[in-house]
């Protein structure tokens, strides 16, 4: 049974805790994403393309840290 | 770039969901680019956390080994620089996309709260009645920043253009278009 006040207990929380928050980062990035799909159809200018592709990138970025925790903690 | 403008005359390539076949987009206008200042500061600040931060989390120790390993400080440097990243991309469109779009036959405010809120306003120029211009404190009068009041025939005031730059000029475009679409309304 893992000792959570255990230096490797303290370090279990923080994983979870940061994995947690980072899953969290995920669905907020994939809501950007389509917020942005929402406000260039609504109102379109020349930096729709950018907007989008930042907002993708933004997005896949973010699904590739959560991977790399995975593997890594 | 004009395209990052808060008062943009004759704006190319853009157009907006519902608009009609005969209609030009005039003016776009959005808030001062000085009330971005806030979100580019917390921006500016949040990129040298992790200078101060992580040192810190490697002093927690515990018998000489420290609590916190390189690799998780590693990921959140890259998780913070990422959300920091993220919060200044989301206020950014935040401003970018509530903008207020005058064209040769309406009034129309676009407002995107959060991520989940879409609210689109718009009227015709014939249905303005009153058109206010208010700037109000010592900043705002430095930076010539202020608010313009629309009052449409109906008791509510529909239309705010909130912290816009050089409010006056906006209220005089308005007035102007107004006048003419009545005159034309009324020589027809």
């Amino acid at each position: 049974m893992l000792n959570l006040f255990s230096p490797q207990g303290f370090s279990s929380i923080m994983q979870m805790l940061a994995m947690f928050i980072q899953v969290v980062y995920v669905l907020f990035s994939f809501m950007l994403t389509r917020q942005v799909k929402i406000m260039n159809r609504s109102f379109s200018t020349s930096m729709a393309t950018p907007f989008s592709f930042f907002a993708n990138l933004h997005f896949l970025v973010a699904v590739a840290l959560v991977i790399m925790s995975l593997i890594i903690l | 770039m004009s395209a990052l403008s808060s008062f943009i005359e004759n704006p190319r390539n853009t157009m907006y969901d519902g608009e009609d076949n005969d209609e030009k987009i005039l003016y776009v206008i959005r808030r001062s680019r000085i009330t971005n200042l806030s979100w580019i500061l917390l921006a500016v600040i949040m990129f040298f956390v992790p200078f101060l931060a992580n040192p810190f989390l490697r002093s927690f120790k515990v018998a000489g080994v420290s609590l916190v390993s390189i690799k998780f400080v590693i990921i959140f440097t890259l998780s913070w620089y990422l959300a920091t990243i993220g919060l200044a991309f989301f206020n950014f469109l935040n401003w970018y996309f509530n903008v207020y779009v005058i064209t040769n036959k309406k009034i129309i405010d676009f407002d995107f709260f959060g991520i989940t809120y879409k609210n689109i306003t718009e009227t015709t120029l014939y249905n303005v009645e009153d058109v206010t211009s208010t700037i109000s404190g010592p900043f705002h009068t430095i930076f010539n920043i202020g608010d313009v009041f629309i009052q449409t025939a109906g008791e509510k005031r529909e239309f705010d253009f909130v912290l816009v730059d050089n409010p006056g000029k906006v209220r005089d475009i308005i007035s102007d278009l107004v006048a003419e679409k009545r005159d034309h309304h009324g020589n027809n």
